[in-house]
């Protein structure tokens, strides 16, 4: 038995995680519950795979780099078989570019800098009809996701306006003071006095000018470092702006309600018998998403409608004609269409439900299949979330049996948030 | 609170067009700016990134560039602020890297660069 080999690892897991999300957590408590806190990881790759917990995700917040496993075992008694990685390539390489404004916008070029996820996702299978051994594919899915609406941020313009206008308040008068106080020092005096000597004369001596405003600039940061006097000397001359500007930064709130529309893609490779050179690309989709949420009314609940279009082509696929006969292989391509409700209760919990149809489109033989989904999902904390399902699957292409769906989905992400309030996307 | 002074000077070309400022904030954060030419205000608390024309109808030479920045850390789940500035249309380009700092949840950070045009 593997259950206890598999328990401890996951006592591990989580006494290594324990120092971080708990610093997380506390982040969290302070700034306000946010709804991203509810939103498991939704990669399209293991979406593209079957393998994440609903058809239909949600937007979400995405991280500037995340790896998660994923295991929906029989009582927990093998090790995880589904891994991935996912990153967000702007937030990665120009983190340092996006502002604010940009930050809230719902315009399209930064919906889509922002949004961009590529997701790499593995899932080993084992076919038992075929000797140990011999038996196992890895399946390899490589998928983007991109959010072209992200909804508006429930922020009101006032209270925006206010923010940058206590701001303005607060840098005007840093203007005032710091280099009033900085003229105190009578060493920051004599350099800054130089410095105004050497730019005033002609022709300006550029060698002296540059040591005079690195003496003075390194001054200038020595006095500034000394925090009890910057904090006597400046801060306290400006105590009343500053403070409310740091209370109006903390009630701030950047949930996105609205309309939301995501565009998401990706090919599935499988490696069978773990062989490079015998791979199939055995599945490519594309699929648009769209969701509405709703603004919190009665009892702190957060409702969103979802709804989705998608096309997947099977290359090669095995299946069963609906009149019995023998089992044939085509490319086969389907049409999913599908709706879901989502109620979190405005903290760690969330329970929704999807309808999916699916619709052949280039073979009659295939009949069309449903799929329909109660999900309830549980946040243990920032990177552990518990996902029960059950509900029953599209009918199998070779086998109409065997169909029901009851799991439960520990992930477990490692990697950094890039950005606030769940709903940011 | 962080707060952090930087100097340059700046070669202007032999032939005097505007300077074009570029002004960066990074991480989300929010931020406003305020330009003074010789401790005269060219430009109040503009928000967050942008870029700005320097000009002057006689000559900039000698001429001191205050850039003021205030930035509020407002994104919950990061508290590193960035802050660049970039400086063209002399006789080189200016473009140091970014300043990054880590602040407190909601703290503030302070800019002051001077740049002196020669």
């Amino acid at each position: 038995m593997l259950f206890r080999p598999l328990f401890a690892l996951i006592l591990v897991a989580v006494a290594v995680l324990i120092p971080r999300t708990n610093a997380a957590q506390t982040l969290a408590d302070t700034a306000g519950l946010t709804l991203n806190l509810l939103q498991i990881p939704n990669s399209p790759a293991f979406s593209l795979m079957d393998l994440a917990p609903s058809t239909i995700e949600e937007a979400k917040v995405p991280a500037d780099f995340t790896a998660f496993l994923r295991n929906a075992t029989d009582s927990f008694n093998t090790f995880p078989r589904s891994y991935g990685l996912e990153f967000a390539p702007w937030w990665v390489f120009g983190r340092d570019k996006i502002d604010f404004s940009q930050f809230v916008s719902n315009r399209l070029l930064d919906n889509i800098q922002q949004s961009l996820t590529i997701s790499i996702g593995v899932n080993h299978l084992d076919d038992p009809n075929l000797p140990v051994g011999n038996n196992r594919t890895v399946q390899t899915a490589f998928a983007f996701k991109v959010s072209l609406l992200r909804g508006r941020v429930e922020q009101k313009h006032q209270q925006i306006d206010s923010l940058y206008s206590l701001l303005g308040a607060v840098n005007d008068s840093f203007y005032l003071q710091i280099p009033r106080w900085l003229r105190t020092d009578s060493i920051y005096r004599y350099w800054e006095d130089s410095v105004t000597v050497l730019r005033n004369a002609r022709p300006i001596n550029a060698q002296a000018l540059d040591a005079a405003g690195t003496m003075m600039n390194n001054r200038s940061n020595e006095l500034l470092s000394d925090s009890l006097r910057f904090q006597q000397q400046v801060l306290d001359q400006i105590a009343p702006h500053y403070a409310l500007l740091k209370t109006q930064a903390a009630g701030f709130r950047l949930n996105r309600r609205g309309f939301k529309l995501d565009l998401g893609g990706g090919i599935v490779t499988d490696f069978f018998n773990q062989q490079v050179n015998d791979a199939q690309v055995t599945r490519i989709g594309g699929w648009l998403t769209g969701s509405w949420v709703f603004h919190p009314k009665r009892n702190s609940l957060n409702i969103s409608v979802l709804g989705i279009a998608r096309l997947l082509g099977n290359p090669g696929q095995l299946y069963q004609p609906t009149d019995g006969g023998i089992l044939q292989t085509d490319n086969n391509l389907y049409f999913d269409y599908g709706a879901r409700l989502i109620v979190h209760n405005g903290k760690r919990f969330s329970l929704s439900s999807e309808l999916l149809g699916r619709q052949p489109i280039n073979n009659q033989l295939i009949q069309p299949a449903t799929r329909y989904v109660i999900n309830m999902d549980y946040q243990l904390n920032s990177t552990i979330l518990l996902s029960f399902q059950f509900g029953k699957n599209f009918d199998g292409a070779v086998t109409q049996n065997g169909n029901l769906i009851t799991a439960l989905h520990l992930f477990t992400t490692l990697g950094r948030r890039v950005a606030a309030g769940g709903g940011v996307l | 609170m962080a707060q952090l002074t930087r100097f340059f000077t700046y070669k202007l070309a032999a032939t005097q067009g505007p300077i074009n400022l570029t002004v960066t904030i990074g991480n989300a954060q929010s931020a406003t700016t305020s330009l003074y030419m010789d401790s005269k205000v060219l430009t109040n608390n503009a928000r967050d990134s942008f870029t700005f024309d320097v000009s002057d109808p006689t000559t900039l030479s000698g001429k001191e560039l205050d850039i003021s920045t205030t930035i509020v850390d407002i994104n919950p789940d990061d508290n590193e602020i960035a802050f660049r500035i970039k400086l063209s249309g002399g006789e080189a380009v200016l473009n140091p890297p970014s300043d990054k700092l880590r602040i407190s949840t909601n703290g503030v950070a302070y800019f002051l660069f001077k740049i002196i045009f020669i």
